[in-house]
């Protein structure tokens, strides 16, 4: 089929004058956006001589969005291709007239015949969604109505950005059509990918992305083998006197029995090495998520041994049912200790069930405190107000199924109702300590008396699983864990919907969860240009993903110590809440940002000095009294090659840490500083431009 | 508190000021920065400094009846057996004036307790987040949203709205509104917190100020060769971005901690504050954390500081379980060090202009909990220190200690607040130098609530 030219060029529609699009290439070429200022209208072209112009100034009434996608210029160019065609309106002034572009050969008909637009032939070529939307390798492009131009003709925006066409919906409308993703646009989805399912993009993980797809890569990972922390032995509840820190050189393995015994020092580090080497990054980034929502503190409990086991159970649940996570951590003498449900006893003359496991169980790991609505909206009533999902009775009713439970029996101890302290294992049931009264649980549920202990807690737990809540409850937080801390309401349903039902009929499947939030539209796809798009890193992610980029190699030591000072300990949070609040705000916004809830001044300045020391030190010594420690240090022999020219090194930068984000004037600005360091140390100017992006707030929003 | 530091502060006090100033700055450093300190210093200054005890503290274990009769209703509710008695002897007795009835302040508070007979240190008795004014009969109709929740009741006591969600706080807002007043041109921050980000601090025009709970505030490694310019790359950087609104938001904060470090790293950092002897020997997070604040104070002639709100924060008090050796531990290292600051206040010739003052997340049962600890509840005690204090007295009406009783929310001991945060906090700010209309903007509840002023402040 002969290719037609669009008759006025794309952004004047409009009067721009310009040469015709001469387009050879096979591989995809970019559609850029842009805004008319003064009419708010959004205009898009493929070409690239008038982006050139209308970018140097040409037509300063027009700037550009942000918003890109690619399309194939020839219908040979893909097996998949079909023409788009373009109409554009006759109203004026330029700029501010509307275009409507189809894929649909009956609507492009159709609106020929309406004699009320130009025809403007055939604008390019892009694939038809089919019934399950976009085939992998294409983004979805939607046509969404924004005005009315002064023809009376509607003008649309074409936008791959899924919260740019709708905001709620437990489905999305119908794309207008599929385009393909540039190799670019490929690069740049699997980076993302690796920011929100690993801890952090290297350049193979990239590759690796790029060549199976998001899908198959997700696959893989859900299926790989567990990374199990090392286990440590049992101690004592009590240090003894004889287990301290034994300066004496030379050094032992047990010669800091005190600290690597009962603080979680050993833990953290192997953390910060696991995240760093991990096969299974998706995993270790899901129990990462789930240990900030289900949250015990070394702060109240430093028994290595204990904790380990703990964040070990976070892992093997990782991808299993929420329901078993759920027993699991109500059942670990970690969490017991932590939260009070170890020898937590029935009501005597003196004292009532303690009920903090019981409150933080509903308001933290399931429910919330009010009624949502699937897509994670609350639930207003008549009068506007939030809807409790509980009061005290529920409360009162809970602490009561919780009750008659200690301390797993250590290995060769003989079973007592008050076990001494020991977390290994599940904690063991004592009939002694249960109340066997009835129970009010969630939504008027009464549980009978006369049940079993077991049958007892599984009723409850069962009562909580069921609750309406707890799909979008829990779907919302691993969203914003791992993707974007302001979802949109549709986005929520969706995954709600897949937390509800696996696709099998299956209810809390967390494997289908994950997988269903990293395929959704909005986290996949070309280049995200919503301006709530995104989260803030974490700094424990943060550390790693600077590590992770630069072939940086460590023995977690130095991370741990630094994660303290970025307000992040791993695994010692300040309470149950967490680090930062799902629903913390942005300062001056209406917008959530949990991770900022741990940024201020004081830790801004922090992040810059972590990477100075990361960037800067040619090894962060091995800890002298860490046995077998052997530091930390960054590899840049893979970027020596690029620092002869500043340009060169500017430009990977750019690809590889920034997502081809910097501008022009902040290149210049960057090569700037790069050569003022001489060419002779090429190692300090990556060094310099690696400080420069790791510091920028471009690096540490992922979007 | 340990020997060494007991010993200190007895010989400080037995000094002189100018002789003990004289003996801890170091020679020459003392001679250039301490007068300048002095010289510039306004003379209308004030400061509040919140002390925010996370996890709720035992109110019902901070201020005990200490008579006869009181201690025997305390005794029957918590006997020993509930392993969350304290013993009417270990109690240290305060008579506060105007009333017949004797309490017993909580032994690990011994640094602070004499502050209570000089006037520099009273209790308020039984504040909380209220809809409006509440009893036993109607508090299920119009109480806090999400009553004994430790977010929702963090958030109410730093917002002082208990009737919904509240973007800002009321430290926040009280520095929106002093910036407009008596603190108008202040250059520096009003708000600032050595204990991270929270809702209190948060104003809706006002951003506060965090610096580190110990040591300086400054970029490092920015010397050599390229210096100067990888600086001004890295601020080209952080304006990149500003479509999306969290790169925004994160760029604007690194953007100002770079410039206010370059103000306060010298002051934190400096070898010429007299500050450091007062803490001496404390390792706690609270004591280095009021450390930070007395050298800013200090240092307020040098920052232009008419008016400060301070954030300081003490953790783990949630004490379900095992809550006497909790308390033990944790009054411990919250009384030495507040005893420090009032002390370093004094040495700055500004105790009188510092006010001090706690909250905490929401008191806690008087009905003990299995486990040797106490569950989550309502209204708690709170104390002011500083020499603006009317102290020596007990603010409020102390609840009457009886389950199921009048100022019960049900059977366990769940104080109904007789006296609302709004109160606690306008109280606070009037002296502050908020006016009549800013306390009504800060505190948009106030009007339903008796006294706007409780007068613990002169």
């Amino acid at each position: 089929m002969r290719k037609t030219r669009p008759l006025p060029v794309w952004l004047s529609a409009l009067a721009l004058v310009g040469t015709p699009l001469a387009i050879q290439a096979a591989a995809p070429v970019p559609v850029v956006e842009y805004i008319h200022g003064a009419s708010g209208n959004f205009l898009i072209t493929p070409d690239a001589g008038e982006r050139v112009r209308v970018e140097t100034g040409a037509t300063p009434e027009v700037t550009r969005t942000g918003g890109q996608f690619s399309v194939w210029a020839n219908e040979s160019d893909d097996a998949r291709a079909r023409p788009v065609c373009r109409f554009v309106s006759p109203a004026g002034p330029k700029g501010s007239s509307a275009q409507l572009l189809s894929i649909d050969p009956s609507e492009c008909d159709t609106t020929r015949a309406s004699g009320r637009w130009l025809d403007a032939g055939i604008a390019f070529y892009a694939a038809a969604a089919g019934t399950y939307g976009c085939a992998e390798g294409t983004t979805a492009i939607w046509r969404v109505p924004q005005s009315v131009d002064a023809a009376g003709l509607t003008r649309y925006r074409y936008t791959p950005e899924s919260t740019l066409a709708s905001r709620t919906g437990k489905r999305l409308p119908a794309p207008a059509f599929c385009a393909p993703l540039s190799d670019e646009d490929r690069e740049q989805d699997a980076r993302r990918l690796l920011l929100q399912a690993s801890f952090g993009p290297t350049p193979a993980d990239v590759a690796e992305v790029v060549r199976l797809g998001p899908a198959e890569w997700l696959d893989r990972q859900l299926r790989l083998p567990v990374t199990a922390y090392t286990a440590f032995p049992a101690v004592a509840a009590t240090r003894p006197s004889t287990c301290i820190d034994d300066r004496t050189l030379p050094l032992r393995p047990d010669s800091f029995c005190a600290r690597d015994n009962y603080t979680l020092f050993p833990l953290q580090a192997e953390f910060f090495r696991h995240a760093l080497s991990q096969p299974d990054q998706l995993r270790g980034r899901m129990a990462w998520a789930l240990s900030q929502i289900f949250v015990v503190s070394g702060l109240d409990n430093g028994r290595n041994y204990a904790v380990r086991h703990y964040q070990q159970m976070l892992r093997d649940h990782a991808f299993g049912n929420y329901l078993d996570l759920l027993r699991e951590v109500t059942l670990s003498p970690v969490m017991g200790d932590y939260l009070d449900m170890v020898n937590n006893a029935k009501e005597t003359a003196n004292t009532t069930p303690n009920e903090n496991y019981a409150r933080e169980i509903l308001q933290l790991f399931s429910i919330g405190l009010y009624y949502l609505n699937q897509d994670g909206t609350p639930i207003r009533d008549a009068q506007g107000k939030l809807v409790p999902t509980y009061d005290l009775d529920e409360i009162e009713g809970f602490a009561r199924v919780f009750t008659g439970w200690t301390y797993p029996t250590a290995p060769g101890a003989a079973d007592r109702n008050i076990n001494p302290r020991h977390y290994v294992g599940s904690m063991r049931a004592v009939d002694a300590n249960h109340e066997f009264g009835e129970k009010r649980l969630l939504d008027g549920i009464v549980a009978r008396g006369g049940m079993t202990m077991a049958q007892d807690l599984d009723f409850a737990l069962r009562n909580i699983f069921l609750h309406e809540n707890v799909a979008p409850f829990i779907s919302q937080q691993l969203i914003q864990r791992l993707v974007t801390s302001n979802p949109s309401p549709g986005y929520v349903e969706r995954i709600s919907a897949v937390f509800d039902n696996n696709g099998i009929g299956r209810r809390g499947d967390l494997a289908a969860v994950v997988r269903a939030i990293l395929l959704d539209p909005e986290a996949r796809g070309a280049r995200k240009i919503d301006p709530a798009y995104g989260k803030l890193t974490e700094p424990a992610v943060w550390m790693t993903r600077i590590l992770r980029a630069f072939g940086g190699r460590s023995d977690g030591v130095a991370l741990r110590a630094q994660s303290a000072t970025l307000a992040q300990p791993v695994f010692y949070s300040p309470s149950v809440f967490n680090y930062f609040s799902p629903q913390q705000a942005i300062a001056g916004t209406s917008l959530l940002g949990p991770e900022f809830g741990i940024l201020g001044t004081s830790t801004a300045i922090a992040r810059a000095n972590t990477a100075n020391t990361l960037v800067y030190s040619t090894l962060i010594p091995p800890d002298t009294t860490v046995y077998g420690a052997t530091g930390t240090a960054l590899d840049f022999t893979g970027w020596l090659p690029a620092a002869a020219s500043s340009e060169v090194l500017v430009d990977k930068i750019d690809r590889e840490l920034m997502n081809r984000r910097l501008t022009l004037r902040t290149k210049s600005v960057m090569r700037t500083a790069i050569d003022a360091v001489p060419a002779t140390d090429p190692l300090n100017r990556v060094r310099a431009a690696a400080w420069l992006a790791v510091t920028s707030p471009q690096f540490s929003v992922e979007r | 508190m340990n020997d060494y530091r007991r010993q200190f502060v007895r010989r400080a006090t037995a000094l002189s000021m100018g002789g003990l100033a004289a003996r801890l700055a170091p020679a020459g450093l003392s001679a250039l920065a301490a007068p300048a300190l002095a010289q510039s210093a306004p003379t209308d200054y004030r400061a509040l400094v919140c002390v925010f005890l996370y996890g709720g503290v035992d109110g019902n274990n901070l201020l005990v009846p200490a008579d006869s009769a009181g201690y025997a209703r305390y005794a029957a509710a918590r006997p020993t057996s509930s392993g969350i008695n304290l013993a009417q002897s270990s109690l240290l007795p305060i008579q506060p004036a105007g009333g017949s009835a004797l309490y017993g302040m909580h032994p690990a508070l011994d640094d602070i307790h004499p502050l209570f007979a000089q006037g520099k240190l009273a209790w308020l008795a039984n504040v909380g987040p209220l809809v409006e004014p509440t009893t036993r009969l109607n508090y299920l109709k119009a109480r806090p949203d999400n009553l004994y929740s430790h977010s929702d009741q963090q958030a109410q006591w730093q917002s002082a709205v208990a009737d919904g969600p509240s973007n800002s706080g009321w430290g926040g807002r009280l520095a929106d509104r002093v910036t407009q007043s008596v603190a108008a041109g202040q250059p520096f921050p009003v708000v600032t917190s050595a204990s991270g980000n929270n809702l209190f601090i948060t104003g809706n025009a006002s951003s506060p100020l965090t610096v580190p709970a110990t040591g300086g505030l400054s970029l490092v490694g920015l010397t050599g060769s390229g210096a100067a310019a990888r600086l001004s790359a890295m601020q080209a950087l952080i304006a990149e971005g500003q479509e999306n609104i969290l790169v925004q938001a994160a760029g604007s904060t690194t953007a100002k901690a770079i410039a206010l470090s370059a103000q306060v790293n010298p002051i934190l950092t400096s070898s010429a504050s007299r500050m450091q002897p007062f803490f001496q020997g404390q390792t706690s997070g609270i004591a280095q954390q009021l450390l930070q604040v007395a050298k800013l104070i200090e240092a307020r002639g040098v920052l232009g500081a008419r008016r400060q709100v301070f954030f300081v924060s003490l953790g783990s008090f949630d004490t379900h379980s095992n809550e006497l050796a909790a308390m033990e531990n944790l009054l411990g290292q919250l009384s030495p060090a507040l005893k420090s600051f009032y002390d370093a206040t004094q040495l700055l010739g500004v105790a009188d202009q510092v006010t001090t003052f706690s909250l905490s997340d929401f008191g806690r049962t008087f009905r003990p909990a299995s486990g040797a600890g106490s569950d989550h509840a309502w209204g708690n005690h709170h104390f002011i220190m500083g020499g603006a204090v009317k102290g020596g007295r007990l603010y409020g009406t102390y609840p009457v200690l009886q389950f199921g009783g009048p100022d019960d929310a049900d059977t366990e001991g769940r104080w109904i607040p007789t006296t609302a945060v709004d109160q606690y906090g306008a109280t606070l700010a009037r002296w502050f130098g908020a006016t009549t209309a800013d306390v009504g903007a800060i505190f948009p509840n106030l009007g339903k609530f008796g006294a706007a002023d409780l007068g613990f402040l002169a």
